[in-house]
């Protein structure tokens, strides 16, 4: 079964994990380069004022 | 081992989004197949990842700003280009259809079932294709749109002779009739049998063309067969068309297990599966 979850239209179902490679590194690669235009920058928390 | 270990670890976020972008690309891809518009959006993808890439690898700032200025307007064509489609996906999700039960399933086939016997019986000649994971939407839209519900009386009357939907296939998915009158490609094999008429050679180039099951009923003879895979099996008795087509349509997984049993006479066309 597991051999034909595989094998059945295999062309077809390998093409898609290269073109999903593909278009993850494309978008990973904008992301890393362009953090503010995708507003994913990491910010730290902010903490809570001391006061006296 | 220790090294997989640990790359596997780091990176299972990436390697979990790569699956579930191939799990989308890879269904839209079966979704979208058979359609009219499939050519345009594979072209439209290579076109786009090739020039991504390239404007990546060699930096080349104008190109990249010009396709990302481009992806929106791609976006709106796309939802243009693809509209009936994805009118038709979002009324399949919203339809119990696509939960259909085995019963339900099974009371189609007996329908298709009785149907085929009672055109053999008159030798009423008739090609009905099943439907299965590749969408043969594309030769449906090739003919009559009907999406009638399936009924003997219906399959009936569409093949009877001197109708204006008689000649042509009728094309069945899940538990509808698409359409009727619909041209399949003719098979180009040259080693098959003369016998064979045009309406044998469609049913064969669909089935060699998709994974859609075609059954075929002579004019002539009134004798059944069933096309699938590239292969076309003839000379059906009643009792074991009806058991080789539930094998082929309700449990996919055993069809190659009865192919060649002796109980069953038919013969081969194709001696090599395509």
């Amino acid at each position: 079964m597991l051999k034909r979850f595989f094998m059945e239209n295999w062309q077809a179902k390998l093409m898609s994990l290269v073109v999903a490679t593909a278009v993850w590194y494309l978008i990973k690669k904008n992301v890393d380069s362009y953090p503010e235009r995708w507003r994913l920058e990491q910010h730290a928390p902010a903490l809570p004022s001391v006061t006296r | 081992m220790d090294s997989i270990t640990n790359l596997l670890r780091e990176n299972w976020t990436a390697g979990l989004e790569i699956l579930l972008l191939a799990i989308a690309i890879y269904y839209g891809y079966l979704y979208f197949r058979g359609t009219r518009g499939a050519k345009v959006l594979t072209g439209l993808a290579i076109v786009f990842i090739v020039l991504t890439l390239v404007s990546q690898l060699l930096n080349l700032t104008v190109i990249s700003w010009l396709l990302r200025s481009l992806t929106a307007f791609i976006a709106i064509a796309l939802v243009v280009i693809f509209q009936p489609e994805l009118r038709r996906a979002l009324a399949e999700l919203g339809s119990t259809r696509l939960f259909s039960s085995a019963s339900q399933k099974k009371e189609n086939l007996d329908i298709i079932i009785e149907s085929v016997f009672e055109l053999s019986n008159r030798q009423t000649g008739a090609l009905i294709a099943i439907e299965r994971d590749t969408g043969i939407r594309s030769f449906a839209e090739s003919g009559v749109n009907l999406d009638s519900e399936i009924s003997q009386e219906l399959l009936l009357t569409i093949f009877f002779p001197k109708t204006p939907l008689h000649d042509g296939g009728v094309v069945i998915r899940e538990d509808r009739i698409l359409a009727a009158a619909c041209i399949f490609p003719v098979s180009q094999r040259e080693d098959l049998d003369r016998v064979f008429g045009l309406r044998h050679r469609a049913g064969l180039g669909l089935s060699e063309e998709s994974d859609a099951i075609a059954i075929v009923v002579s004019e002539e003879t009134g004798h059944i067969s069933i096309c699938h895979r590239g292969k076309i099996e003839r000379g059906f008795k009643p009792e074991h068309f009806e058991k080789r087509l539930s094998e082929l349509l309700l449990h996919p997984g055993d069809q190659g297990k009865t192919e060649g049993s002796p109980g069953l006479s038919r013969t081969e066309a194709g001696p090599v599966e395509r």
